[in-house]
């Protein structure tokens, strides 16, 4: 009897935990647009002029194909060099500042609620003057 | 009993309408505690328009504060800095602003993205050609941002302070100080900003003294004719300057001419064209003897 609450105890256990993390997205990637100023990116990486600041849009992408991210999913950027590759919150939700301080690469890494989940290459190119 | 219920309009979380009036009278004078004394400087919107930015000009050569009494209120929000140009920016939000913040009076400061093109975080200076922006920034999130091109000059002009005029000649008295202006211009950009020092260099240290910075100053230390240079930048202008040792007397035209070469006063003055058959006198060619400036100075 009781060898049979236990087991019927772990498959509970188990199915809770699957149905768990079938209810949270799964992270994927980015999708990152350009709102301001010129810039180029690819899904794993980031390129502006030195000098110039620009706005991005960052929204996480889930491959969880029952959950996707929500607004009051936190997503965060932080640059590894801020001399090179300058990256602050804007005052829009899932927005950011975007500047090249130097010449040269960087990365970025991806926060989403706190946690780490990706890393970008950023590039500050020079800046030709006419 | 009132369980569950908001309190109406006149309930106490809003007071009844005549103290609303007074509150709002104490708010706007409040407000103008604060305000009323600020720069009514029309500034530039920022990029993201939450606010605009005000410029202060830098040293007194600053183009932008060209016919204006004060640094903080130019005569215009400037389109492009000159190379080596000083300056400085303030930002002011927007009244209607929707941005909202952790505090009632949150600090805000004005941050150069990249030193290389403008360097310094409280006055700043253009020093590479290009484009570059600033941001605004309250702790980590950035409020607004601004690009400014700097433009190298390719002409300058230095002026004396009354009258506001070109000045490539001066004529001083013994003692004599003189300040003088000197802006950069480019053809490229009209509305041009940013202040340049001055550098300045006498060719004879023994007629006038100068030093620069800010101002062009110049004073007279001896009789005689010195070219002085004033640089801006790779841009550089000549002004010469004659010294006599005592004023004109505007009656008699009688006064002290000093001579190019050093020669001695000049005679006494009578006509711009000079007298008749007279000798020219010794003061030289330049002289600023008499009542006028002429080559041919007075009878003697």
């Amino acid at each position: 009897m009781a060898r049979t609450i236990t087991r019927l105890g772990i498959v509970l256990g188990l199915g809770t935990l699957l149905l768990g993390s079938a209810c949270k997205p799964h992270y994927d990637g980015v999708q990152i647009r350009f709102l301001f100023g010129d810039g180029q990116h690819a899904h794993d990486r980031l390129e502006v002029v030195e000098g110039q600041a620009t706005i991005i849009e960052v929204r996480p992408i889930s491959d969880n194909p029952y959950e996707d991210y929500e607004s009051f999913d936190l997503v965060d950027l932080e640059s590894y060099n801020e001399r090179i590759m300058f990256v602050a919150p804007a005052p829009e939700l899932d927005q950011f500042v975007l500047a090249g301080a130097g010449l040269g690469q960087t990365v970025i890494r991806v926060l989403v609620n706190g946690r780490e989940e990706d890393t970008l290459d950023a590039t500050v190119v020079e800046q030709v003057t006419p | 009993m009132n369980h569950g219920l908001k309190p109406g309009p006149s309930g106490p979380e809003h007071p009844p309408p005549r103290r609303r009036l007074a509150l709002g009278l104490l708010l706007a004078l409040a407000g103008c505690s604060d305000t009323c004394n600020e720069s009514t400087q029309q500034g530039a919107i920022g990029e993201l328009g939450n606010g605009d930015f005000l410029y202060t000009c830098g040293v007194g050569g600053d183009p932008a504060c060209e016919f204006s009494s004060s640094a903080s209120n130019p005569d215009y929000f400037p389109e492009c800095i000159a190379l080596h140009g000083r300056f400085d920016l303030e930002y002011r939000l927007l009244d209607d602003s929707a941005l909202e913040f952790d505090t009632i009076t949150p600090v805000l400061y004005i941050e150069s993205v990249n030193q290389d093109f403008f360097r310094g975080d409280d006055d700043f200076e253009a020093v590479r050609t290009g484009e570059a922006a600033f941001v605004v920034r309250e702790s980590e999130r950035v409020l607004d941002i601004f690009h400014l091109p700097i433009v190298e000059p390719d002409d300058m002009d230095v002026l004396a302070r009354d009258p506001a005029t070109p000045t490539t000649e001066l004529e001083l008295t013994l003692g004599d100080t003189e300040q003088l202006r000197a802006f950069p211009r480019s053809s490229r950009c009209t509305q041009l900003g940013g202040g340049i020092p001055a550098t300045v260099s006498t060719s004879d240290e023994a007629v006038v003294s100068v030093s620069g910075g800010d101002l062009v100053r110049i004073q007279a230390q001896g009789v005689g004719t010195a070219v002085v240079r004033i640089g801006l930048g790779e841009l550089e202008k000549q002004v010469t300057v004659h010294v006599g040792d005592g004023p004109v007397d505007p009656d008699t035209g009688n006064g002290s001419g000093s001579g190019s070469d050093g020669s001695g006063s000049g005679g006494t003055g009578s006509g711009s064209d000079g007298g008749s058959g007279g000798t020219e006198g010794s003061g030289g060619s330049s002289g600023t003897g008499g009542s006028g400036t002429g080559s041919t100075g007075g009878t003697t």
